[in-house]
């Protein structure tokens, strides 16, 4: 059961994508106009993108290094939390905005036919052209502290698209799962918040591991861990030699690239589930 | 394009803790329907029927609960225009955000974005944030992006009843053109008369199901029967109904409309220029009726309509179906008037109803229905309705003189009695009855205006000579139009009506023979000749006066 249009039988995975692709150029539109409608009035337009986020590492430092005196080996606790909250901000408000988004877009819905993975997606390149020029200023200020990059940088990009497939697929689960259930945003906003307690961002994997061998086996399988961690093995010179001995590099990569693969196509799965709701529920 | 489904619903719960109350409504049933590449189709129905429903399921909006919709070729919905607007853009930035939410890829964007900006005839405010565009600007915006996407099947619902008028003709104007070239389409509407005019096939839906289909006409009909049930307001049953021919009196002296016009006041004049409502019988009438224009308003249409006291619809021009255009009424105070060349109506009362209609001659600014009445003064002692010329071959010059009128024998027949229908005798007989036009070829269809020859042949049985034969004209409701009467000396009389001046419908001929001074026919034969009259236009009412148009419009300011 189901709408067969244009020949194409739509509950199929490869389908889906396909016509996020024949779609794209409206991809490109809604997140431009979510870009543009956010940063056209105020005064500092885009460049609050990288100002929120470079406040929030200088609170940080703040809070954690100067007052709690927390402690990272080999780097500047600045350098480092910035490695791991640049991309959390880009995570977070996608996956965020993302889940009310079908709901934010209810006039398109009802009115329009367009393939409606469209939007959450959509959601999530808007908050990636976001994320691009704080990257770039990351780079700049690792530069600025002299810190030499390897040629590991060149894979910087590879990690950002892993991180997007996972953004992606978390999108897509929630926001249709908030057509269905409305408190799905509230349990969103706590899971986010407690996943980033739970991964290493202001502080290092060593004093993890040092908890328990069991307990840090538990904490390896947060994908997160293995993106921070990816990203400061491109950007910091040397960074997985400070990582805990029982740490695999390359099982962690792995890992990660399953997880966020099983997440992106476990979001379309469960997106096409409760698609054929969303215009009667929203 | 092929599409079969099922159903829709809309299911309602609310759960409270430990309870679950359910109700379900299906939108739609049982709806089956397959629809050919290239054809109009109409969806009609009452509100909360099913079409937004049907429609959005073709659009794939909305999924089927249970059925499966299958579509061949590209589908474009201009099912709500301007969707995904937003006010913070630019009408440009707009167009473009329109247009890929309506799957129209940049390349094409930008090949069209000249021709959308044309239409939409926006020039210059294409710069400035949507949020100071009025509601028509940001129509016309949303349908010029919709109307340029390149599809085979074209869905709409309702949309010709937003913007107005002259957006609504561009709106017409270019669905006329899509069907010219091809496309699918299938339309929603409320407006009988569009769906008339342009669809090929028409589904009527009630509670979700399809209770007719079928051709534009029969559909409407049936639309029309099931919300006359419902009280229907009596102008629109006026143009669509049966009621060519009468009047509901039920209607007389109300005044309807919307009252953007108004009309103030009514004078009527006979052909001496005097303000009366007592004519002569053929003389010239002119009819003035004042009006205030509260609104501006588009191709207005004046009519006036002629009735006999009990009903009978005489007859009823008015300026669309007389081919005039009145382009706009700018606020003010103006008159129109029509002036009948001569009005052969017999002695009787009668009343005249005047109308400012909307272009379509469907909507009322003002109708002041069986408002003004009227009386032709004389005798009339028939139930005749009007005064039609003729004359009789062979003639005699005494025959004006010697107009024998029996009286009333439409009155001791009901035409309707099948008893009566015929009265045989021994002493004449009639041996044949023929219609023919002036050439005398025997036809039994005329056009209004043509000469009509009644060639009546008896055979005298008996030596009496004291015959008065009779013929009587009735339409096949039973109306007396006309009839006349002679005395009978040969054996062949010629009836003949020049330019005779009746409208569309099915007539019939009487004839009967009576004896002077006799009350009782010797003869009689109802319905001895049957005919049919056509009439090019569709004009209203029974007979076609000779009339002309004449008006003074309120000034711009």
């Amino acid at each position: 059961m189901g709408s067969i249009i244009n020949g194409l039988d739509m509950p199929d995975i490869f389908n889906q994508i396909k016509a996020l692709i024949q779609y794209r150029h409206l991809v490109w539109s809604l997140a431009l106009k979510d870009i543009e409608v956010r940063y056209r009035s105020p005064i500092l337009g885009f460049l609050w993108a990288i100002i929120v986020p470079l406040i929030t590492v200088f609170i940080f430092k703040l809070i954690f290094s100067t007052i709690m005196k927390v402690e990272v080996e080999n780097y500047p606790f600045f350098i480092y939390i910035m490695t791991a909250i640049f991309p959390w901000a880009y995570f977070s408000t996608s996956v965020a905005s993302a889940t009310e988004s079908i709901f934010s877009n209810r006039e398109l819905i009802k009115k329009t036919y367009f393939p409606r993975q469209v939007i959450p997606v959509s959601v999530v390149l808007a908050n990636l052209i976001n994320f691009l020029p704080a990257v770039i200023v990351m780079l700049l200020i690792i530069a600025f502290f002299k810190m030499q990059f390897t040629i590991l940088i060149f894979l910087l990009p590879v990690i950002i698209l892993l991180q997007t497939i996972l953004t992606i697929g978390l999108a897509l689960i929630f926001s249709s799962l908030q057509v269905i259930l409305r408190d799905i945003k509230y349990i969103v906003e706590i899971f986010l918040m407690a996943w980033f307690y739970l991964s290493p961002g202001f502080y290092s994997l060593t004093i993890v591991a040092n908890i328990s061998e069991k307990f840090f086996k538990f904490y390896m399988l947060n994908p997160f861990v293995g993106l921070f961690s990816l990203y400061r093995i491109v950007l910091l010179k040397r960074y997985e030699t400070t990582l805990p001995s029982s740490v695999n590099i390359f099982g962690l990569t792995i890992w990660t690239t399953v997880v966020c693969i099983v997440v992106f196509l476990l979001g379309f799965v469960v997106f096409k589930k409760y698609e054929s709701r969303f215009s009667d529920l929203v | 394009m092929t599409h079969q489904k099922d159903g829709a619903s809309r299911g309602f719960f609310s759960s409270l803790p430990g309870q679950k109350v359910v109700t379900e409504f299906w939108a739609l049933k049982n709806v089956n329907m397959e629809i050919e590449k290239g054809k109009v189709i109409g969806i009609i129905g009452r509100n909360g029927a099913g079409k937004t429903t049907l429609l959005y399921i073709l659009a794939g909006i909305s999924s089927p609960t249970t059925g499966e919709v299958r579509i061949n070729g590209r589908v474009s919905s201009l099912l709500s225009l301007g969707a995904g607007f937003q006010d913070e853009l630019t009408g440009k930035e707009n167009i473009y955000l329109n247009a890929s939410i309506l799957n129209i890829n940049r390349g094409e964007i930008n090949k069209k974005y000249r021709s959308i900006v044309e239409f939409s005839e926006l020039d210059g405010f294409l710069n400035c944030p949507l949020k100071v565009y009025s509601q028509g600007m940001r129509l016309r915006l949303g349908f010029s992006v919709a109307i340029h996407t390149e599809s085979d099947i074209i869905l709409t619902d309702e949309i010709l009843s937003v913007g107005d008028v002259s957006f609504q003709k561009k709106c017409f104007d270019k669905i006329e053109e899509f069907r010219r070239q091809g496309k699918t389409m299938v339309i929603t509407s409320q407006d009988l008369d569009t769906i008339n005019r342009i669809c090929d096939e028409v589904f009527l839906l009630e509670n979700g199901e399809i209770v007719q289909q079928g051709s534009p006409e029969k559909v409407a009909a049936c639309y029309l029967e099931l919300l006359n049930e419902k009280k229907l307001p009596e102008t629109f049953q006026r143009r669509y109904g049966r009621s060519k021919w009468w009047a509901d009196k039920r209607g007389w002296e109300k005044q309807e409309g919307s009252k953007e016009v108004r009309i103030t006041e009514v004078r009527t004049y006979n052909s001496r220029g005097k303000q009366t409502n007592r004519f002569k019988m053929g003389e010239t009438v002119r009819l003035e009726a004042y009006f205030v224009v509260e609104k501006e308003v588009n191709e207005p249409h004046f009519g006036v309509a002629i009735f006999r006291e009990d009903g009978v619809y005489c007859y009823g021009p008015n300026t669309f179906l007389d081919g005039h255009q009145i382009d706009k009424l700018n606020k003010g105070e103006g008159f129109f008037s029509i002036e009948y060349k001569s009005l052969c109506l017999k002695p009787g009362k009668y009343r005249f109803s005047t109308a400012v209609w909307d272009k379509n001659e469907l909507w009322a600014y003002d109708y002041h229905v069986g408002f003004y009445k009227f009386e032709v003064i004389g005798d009339n002692k028939s139930s005749q309705l009007l005064d039609l010329k003729y004359r009789w071959e062979p003639d005699s010059r005494l025959q004006k003189l010697n107009i024998f009128q029996p009286a009333k024998p439409d009155a001791f027949f009901n035409p309707g009695d099948k008893a009566q229908n015929e009265i045989l005798s021994f002493d004449i007989e009639m041996s044949s009855i023929e219609l023919t036009d002036s050439s005398g070829k025997p036809k039994n269809v005329f056009n209004t205006g043509e000469d009509l020859k009644i060639k009546l042949q008896f055979r005298f049985l008996s030596r009496s000579r004291d015959y008065y034969v009779w013929v009587g004209l009735f339409r096949n409701d039973d109306v007396c139009c006309h009839s006349v009467s002679k005395k009978l000396k040969e054996e062949t009389v010629v009836l003949i009506y020049p330019c005779f001046p009746l409208l569309s419908g099915d007539y019939y001929l009487s004839v009967g023979i009576w004896k002077k001074n006799q009350k009782e026919p010797l003869l009689y034969k109802n319905k001895a000749y049957v005919f049919k009259i056509s009439f090019s236009g569709d004009d209203h009412g029974t007979v076609y006066l000779e009339h002309s148009w004449a008006w003074k419009l309120p000034q711009p300011l």
